[in-house]
């Protein structure tokens, strides 16, 4: 296992894309954050403190305006973990340097979500320090709500780079990967989602079974007043930060036991 | 030293059998060649002996499968076709990264990449390499634990004649110094100055396995040239003993199926005169050609009047 773990350790630090991923993130979110915390002033005046340090740590996401950008970015290093792979013809390199495919498999599941987790996290004191700068945060960057929809983002930032580790591990086909990661969550679950509702006119329930929709769900980690909102426009309760949560985590986990078993089964 | 065992080695891609169970031993010491038509199953073959495809039959280096090996490139070294790198990473950090996992020290990587002759390159990107240089950067990842054992598919593809010249020669060093080295090739007049063991199949079955000079001399197209006046009474003799007789251009007969001791006998025991008597061995090519030319999975159009 430690061999499957230098291994993959060293294999993202020698690529340049680790780089520019990483680096392109916290640059992107730095000059975000700033733009957006220097005109935050106006819904200073409608929402609370708390409300408004969410928003621009999350640049908008927390209120369902935006999609998270920083995952959509990081979780392409969960697809390229895998996706490198089999684009230059590198697993077989890979099995014959590490021949236990449980242990390459693990190394880079784990390797994955601790990068995505600590840029998320990364990226969130990036926004705190935006809203500390321009906002008058009032307390709120140490209160409890806050820091629920920093974990809420670290949460989803790091599922979400699983599932497109997992995903390029299931299609062997990066671009694939990174086409589906980018589609999924933002166009696919929307489509899905007002099919559902056009269904349910005809006075079915299908609308109930778009608040199962993964991202969407793992979304309710960090979006706060959007409840009553979606209740409204949508007609049905969507689950809250922990329901939500345990869907997408679900999903990621049904996702990742299917790329290792397909993983350990399939020819490199 | 290792010994390769390969146990029934069977595995098919869509019901369509590659390798078909396929048995053979790789001795220590030697250089084996790994024959076979295109199509064949031989690098098929390799990917099973190293657990990359998942098929029937078990591979043993000293009794143990890949799988199972700790640090395995320091026991086993491999290459294997096409270019297994990734394009913008640098050719001594691909190196590093095989290393680590391995536990061989990063002193070695650049020990190899002297020793396939990639000094100077060791930090260009693999993408700017070419087909020779990427191949040299297969080999020197092959050498890099300084394994007993080599599996090595189409060596030297793109190699110049001085790179065939040189791994040759490594090669051979290698197996003197005791290490199983068991590489497959097209290229037969390049198997014929490196192999000293032979596994030839065709269609994924095992045609014959053995000495190369066993494999020759049983070939059909080695032959007894003869020079004789007293074919008359020497033709019905020989025929007579299971032989075939064809007369040559130049006026000589070539006999086949018979030893050139046993025609020498045949002809003391009816009182021919023998002029010349010689036995004209097969080249590997033709013992090759003959062996596996019913099992050739593609076959190409001969335009007329090409012979």
């Amino acid at each position: 296992m430690t061999a499957a773990l230098k291994y993959e350790w060293r294999r993202l630090w020698t690529i340049r894309s680790t780089y520019w991923l990483i680096g392109g993130t916290l640059l992107l979110q730095l000059v975000f954050c700033m733009i957006a915390a220097a005109n935050a002033s106006p819904i200073e005046t409608i929402f609370d403190a708390e409300e408004v340090v969410s928003a621009v740590v999350s640049l908008g996401a927390s209120y369902g305006v935006s999609p998270l950008f920083s995952a959509y970015i990081i979780g392409l290093l969960g697809v390229f973990s895998f996706g490198h792979e089999y684009r230059h013809g590198m697993i077989r390199a890979t099995l014959t340097a590490v021949p236990d495919r449980a242990a390459v498999f693990l190394a880079k599941a784990l390797t994955t979500a601790a990068l995505a987790a600590v840029l998320a996290l990364g990226c969130a004191l990036i926004g705190l320090l935006a809203a500390a700068i321009f906002v008058d945060t009032q307390g709120a960057m140490s209160s409890a709500g806050v820091w629920q929809v920093i974990l809420g983002l670290v949460l989803y930032t790091t599922l979400f780079g699983l599932c497109g580790m997992a995903t390029a591990a299931i299609v062997r086909n990066q671009t694939g990967a990174v086409a589906l990661m980018l589609l999924v969550p933002s166009v696919i679950e929307s489509v899905i989602r007002l099919l559902l509702i056009l269904v349910s006119q005809g006075g079915s329930d299908a609308n109930e079974l778009a608040r199962f929709l993964p991202f969407d769900a793992g979304s309710q980690m960090f979006a706060r007043p959007a409840a009553d909102v979606i209740t409204d426009m949508f007609g049905y309760d969507p689950f809250g930060p922990v329901g939500g949560g345990l869907v997408l985590t679900l999903f990621a986990a049904v996702l990742i036991a299917a790329a290792a078993v397909l993983f350990s089964s399939r020819d490199a | 030293m290792a010994v390769i065992e390969a146990r029934s080695l069977s595995k098919a891609y869509g019901g369509k059998p590659a390798v078909v169970d396929l048995s053979f031993t790789v001795q220590p010491g030697s250089v084996t060649g790994f024959l076979g038509p295109n199509g064949s199953g031989k690098s098929t073959t390799m990917r099973l002996m190293l657990g990359l495809d998942n098929g029937a039959g078990v591979t043993t280096f000293d009794g143990t499968t890949f799988r199972d090996l700790t640090a395995p490139m320091r026991q086993v070294g491999a290459l294997l076709e096409a270019k297994p790198f990734h394009p913008t990473r640098k050719a001594r950090n691909h190196l590093r990264m095989l290393a680590v996992a391995n536990n061989v020290p990063d002193s070695r990587v650049d020990e190899v990449l002297d020793l396939v002759g990639l000094s100077s390159v060791t930090t260009n990107k693999p993408k700017n390499f070419s087909l020779g240089m990427g191949q040299r950067l297969g080999i020197a990842a092959a050498l890099l634990g300084d394994p007993h054992t080599l599996i090595l598919d189409e060596p030297s593809n793109g190699l110049d004649p001085q790179g065939i010249n040189w791994l040759r020669n490594l090669l051979k060093q290698l197996a003197s110094q005791g290490r199983s080295i068991f590489v497959s090739s097209h290229l037969l007049s390049e198997m014929a100055l490196l192999a000293d063991q032979l596994v030839v199949i065709g269609r994924g079955h095992l045609i014959t396995s053995g000495p190369v000079a066993d494999f020759i001399s049983a070939s059909a197209r080695t032959s007894v040239i003869v020079r004789t006046p007293d074919m008359t009474t020497l033709g019905p003799a020989l025929a007579g003993r299971g032989a075939h007789v064809v007369t040559a251009a130049d006026g000589s007969y070539v006999v086949t199926g018979v030893s050139q001791e046993q025609v020498g006998d045949i002809a003391h025991e009816v009182r021919a005169r023998l002029h010349e008597l010689v036995t004209q061995h097969a080249t590997l090519e033709e013992a090759f050609l003959e062996a596996t030319g019913m099992s050739q999975e593609f076959i190409g159009y001969e335009p007329p009047g090409s012979r």
